[in-house]
């Protein structure tokens, strides 16, 4: 019957008590330091960026400081091209939101509440492209979607319709947002429906309501909260991407704010000020939309009263059901199959110009030179290293930090905890590519400091991914049981030797899946590394981007591939280990 | 408007194990509250849920006034919007996201009556169960209590001509409990319908039943 709260302070109280409390101010003070230079000293320089209109590598910090003036913003916002940018990106993320939110709450549907066979598969399908990095699925997207020559047209006119498409336009733009981002949605408002008690829905069929009725009269309305959190979030990811909207929109010229901070920063000479107010712009919104969020999260939930169980209801749907079967097989034919086999087509092949059908399948036409010509590049082995080694620091520190902030945060009622969680939770707020400014902006003017290293990558990684492992290492360690702890510390153990007995070895699993999300992300990451990479410390999907901008689609198809079974090996292999590791924690518990 | 169940060797068999119901008989004539009573899990709620059509019976037959609303050997299977019965169920299944009003009104939108009828009807169902007051207060503000008052109010507002009880009280405390029981024993008695009722509480079962089965 003691409430968490109580059994908090026990941490602090300790033999020694002044010793003590001077140590547990060390551990605070350092805590906030480290998260001070990760965030908070970068996003301070952004701002000074985007309010002076010098320039940090051949001025310097100190005179860039004195030229401070709001002007420099202000023309900025007066800008024609950044308007132009800003309401292309609404448009995009809106309209692909829409997609987005009727996939996701349709599949959701599906899965939870009707009897459509092999519910599982369409599950799991449902959330596969959330692994899909999206410079790679914007790559596969041009091959296919391209209107002169893209396969679909090919297609088409190999069936002698008059149909084409075009996906170097804004639908393109919102068809990929859409259907890449639909998982963002599903997630949340599957769980919600399965929470949801049944007789609900029972009552409203009874009172006369016909199913099609009670869905938008009841289910929908009392999964709002999870509808709306889950279409904020896939808009804010939207809002974030640079890898669709570079491949997509950059043969039109069409611009979002992402495409746009990374021209500005690639003219010459560089408007390093411009890209810093335009990264204002868009960390504001960003900022905004997760503050809304969190507020319909937080906000009231219906929870209902139950006797029981919720005893899972399905729907059934009679013949329909194999109609829903087979939206749920186009679904995963438009998102995996088709944009896989565009990229094995063009990757095998020595040209991407198909005649007719016939020519496709023309085996004489398939070889390995663009992979021969990628690996002959130095660059690219030069590139996967890098990728490998960021991702492996990025994952052993970042995790290790973020194990020290949720321990600290969740588990201690240390002064100061409250400052710690906040501005280890900011980076939610501020999309990668801003992250990339804002580092560029911190270290560029620095002599003889981190930038040009593989370091600043890591740290930009570390800063960047923060919120999330943080939470995701949390909820692995909140699972454990205080009295597991305090039984430990009455045996006499002091707090490190308990953590490092019991915490670590019970939450090995979950800190072992925290790492390796850590480790995927930091490898996939682009938006970040675009502004902080040099020749020395090319990484993958930065070298991806250089390979498309070359305009070979054969060797980006190529390194796509390759990049994509690197991913996939690399999930795969930490799903095994860490499942290794789950397995002996049983065994040891009991 | 009131109306006769009769339910004959009613079988419910799930996917494992033994069945559910294995040849229940009982019927409740018009106007009569009958009990079923009996502890958890020996199948009263199945039951009941099979005389709503919200489960569909493995074998038997249901019929509500003389029309066979579930028979698997005939292939019939009525839906449940279609059979004209009220249900209150155990977590009162009222709609959170609605007010008072808005809940026990939502039956009546889904039938051919006009507005101003609706809503006088809506206005004697509340005031049958006591919340006249209460009709624009969002449901999630109310007691427990309050709540199951909702649920009742909503299942008898169109005047089913059979209402099905599903443990309502079982979510209450012990106090509320008591004073709903004779309530609830009033209500329908003023209105006359005829009434299946799931309890394992045996003073609930003797104080509201006409007759009750064990």
């Amino acid at each position: 019957m003691h409430g968490p709260a109580d059994r908090r302070s026990e941490v602090t109280r300790g033999a020694s008590d002044g010793a003590r409390r001077m140590l547990t101010g060390l551990w605070v003070a350092a805590l906030l330091a480290i998260l001070a230079f990760l965030v908070v000293y970068p996003v301070i320089m952004l701002l000074l960026g985007a309010l002076t209109d010098t320039n940090p590598v051949v001025d310097g910090i100190s005179r860039s400081l004195s030229h401070l003036s709001i002007a420099n913003f202000l023309a900025v916002l007066a800008n024609p091209n950044v308007g132009e940018a800003l309401l292309n990106t609404l448009i995009a993320c809106g309209g692909g939101t829409a997609i987005a939110v009727a996939i996701g709450l349709f599949f959701s549907w599906i899965v939870v509440r009707t009897n459509t066979p092999f519910k599982g598969f369409i599950a799991a399908a449902s959330i596969l492209p959330l692994f899909a990095p999206p410079l790679v699925a914007g790559v596969a997207w041009a091959i296919l979607g391209s209107p002169k020559t893209g396969l679909i047209n090919t297609m088409f006119k190999w069936m002698g319709s008059d149909l084409r498409v075009d996906f170097y336009s804004m639908w393109g733009l919102v068809f990929v947002f859409g259907i890449y981002y639909a998982p963002y949605v599903y997630m949340f408002t599957s769980s919600a429906l399965r929470n949801m008690d049944p007789s609900l829905e029972e009552a409203a069929e009874i009172s006369g309501a016909s199913a099609f009725s009670t869905l938008f009269t009841v289910t929908f309305p009392l999964i709002m909260p999870a509808i709306i959190s889950g279409m904020l979030l896939s808009f804010i990811v939207m809002l974030g991407i640079y890898g669709i909207p570079a491949v997509l929109g950059a043969p039109t010229n069409l611009n979002v704010l992402t495409t746009y901070i990374f021209k500005l920063t690639n003219w010459s000479p560089p408007l390093y000020n411009t890209a810093a107010a335009v990264a204002i712009i868009l960390m504001v919104v960003t900022g905004f939309l997760v503050y809304l969020q969190q507020r319909v999260l937080s906000g009231r939930s219906y929870t209902t009263v139950a006797g029981k169980a919720f005893r899972p209801r399905s729907l059934d749907l009679g013949p329909w059901r194999w109609l829903t079967f087979a939206i749920g097989i186009v679904y995963l034919l438009i998102v995996v199959v088709l944009p896989s086999l565009a990229l094995i087509v063009a990757a095998f092949r020595k040209f991407m110009f198909i005649r007719d059908v016939a020519s496709l399948f023309d085996m004489r036409q398939y070889s390995l030179t663009h992979f021969e010509s990628i690996f002959d590049n130095p660059l690219t082995m030069r590139s996967i290293y890098n990728a490998v080694e960021v991702g492996l620091i990025t994952a052993i520190i970042g995790g290790a930090l973020a194990f020290a902030i949720g321990y600290t945060i969740h588990r201690t009622r240390v002064p100061g905890r409250r400052s710690i969680d906040l501005i280890s939770t900011l980076p939610v707020a501020i999309p990668g590519l801003v992250v990339g400014v804002a580092y560029l902006w911190a270290w560029i003017g620095v002599p003889g400091g981190l930038y040009g290293t593989i370091w600043i990558l890591a740290l930009a990684f570390i800063a960047r991914f923060m919120p999330d492992t943080v939470k995701a290492l949390s909820t692995s360690f909140l699972q454990i049981h205080r009295e597991l702890e305090e039984a430990a510390w009455v045996c006499g153990k002091g707090m490190l030797g308990t953590i490092r007995t019991i915490v670590l070895p019970l939450a090995s699993p979950g800190v072992l899946a925290a790492m390796t999300l850590l480790f995927v992300l930091a490898i996939r990451e682009l938006g970040s590394s675009l502004f902080l990479y040099t020749s020395n410390t090319m990484v993958m999907s930065v070298l991806l981007l250089d390979y498309y901008e070359g305009g070979n689609i054969g060797k980006t198809a190529a390194f796509s591939l390759v990049q994509t079974v690197l991913l996939g090996v690399l999930i795969g292999g930490a799903n095994w280990l860490s499942r290794g590791a789950a397995q002996g924690n049983v065994a040891r518990t009991g | 408007m009131t109306a006769t169940l009769e339910v004959t060797e009613l079988r419910k068999q799930f996917a494992v194990g033994r069945p559910a119901i294995d040849g229940v008989s009982f019927s409740v004539p018009a106007g009569e509250i009958v009990v079923l009573l009996g502890p958890s899990g020996c199948g009263k709620t199945t039951t009941l849920r099979c005389v709503a059509g919200l489960e569909h019976p493995t074998g038997g037959e249901i019929s509500i006034s003389g029309r066979v609303v579930s028979s698997p050997a005939r292939g019939v299977q009525v839906a449940p919007r279609s059979r004209d019965l009220g249900m209150v169920f155990q977590s009162y299944a009222v709609w959170p996201h609605m007010t008072v009003r808005q809940n026990v009104i939502y039956p009546l939108k889904h039938r051919k009556i006009s507005r101003t009828e609706a809503n006088r009807m809506v206005e004697e169902a509340l005031t049958l169960v006591g919340l006249s007051e209460y009709g624009d207060r969002p449901v999630v503000a109310l007691s427990g209590g309050q709540m199951q008052r909702v649920a009742l109010a909503r299942s008898m507002v169109y005047r089913p001509q059979l209402l099905l009880l599903d443990e309502p009280l079982s979510n209450l405390d012990a106090k509320l409990r008591l004073r709903l029981r004779d309530d609830l024993r009033v209500i329908l008695k003023q209105t006359g319908m005829t009434a299946l009722y799931v309890t394992h509480d045996q003073a609930e079962a003797v104080v509201l039943g006409d007759r009750s089965r064990q």
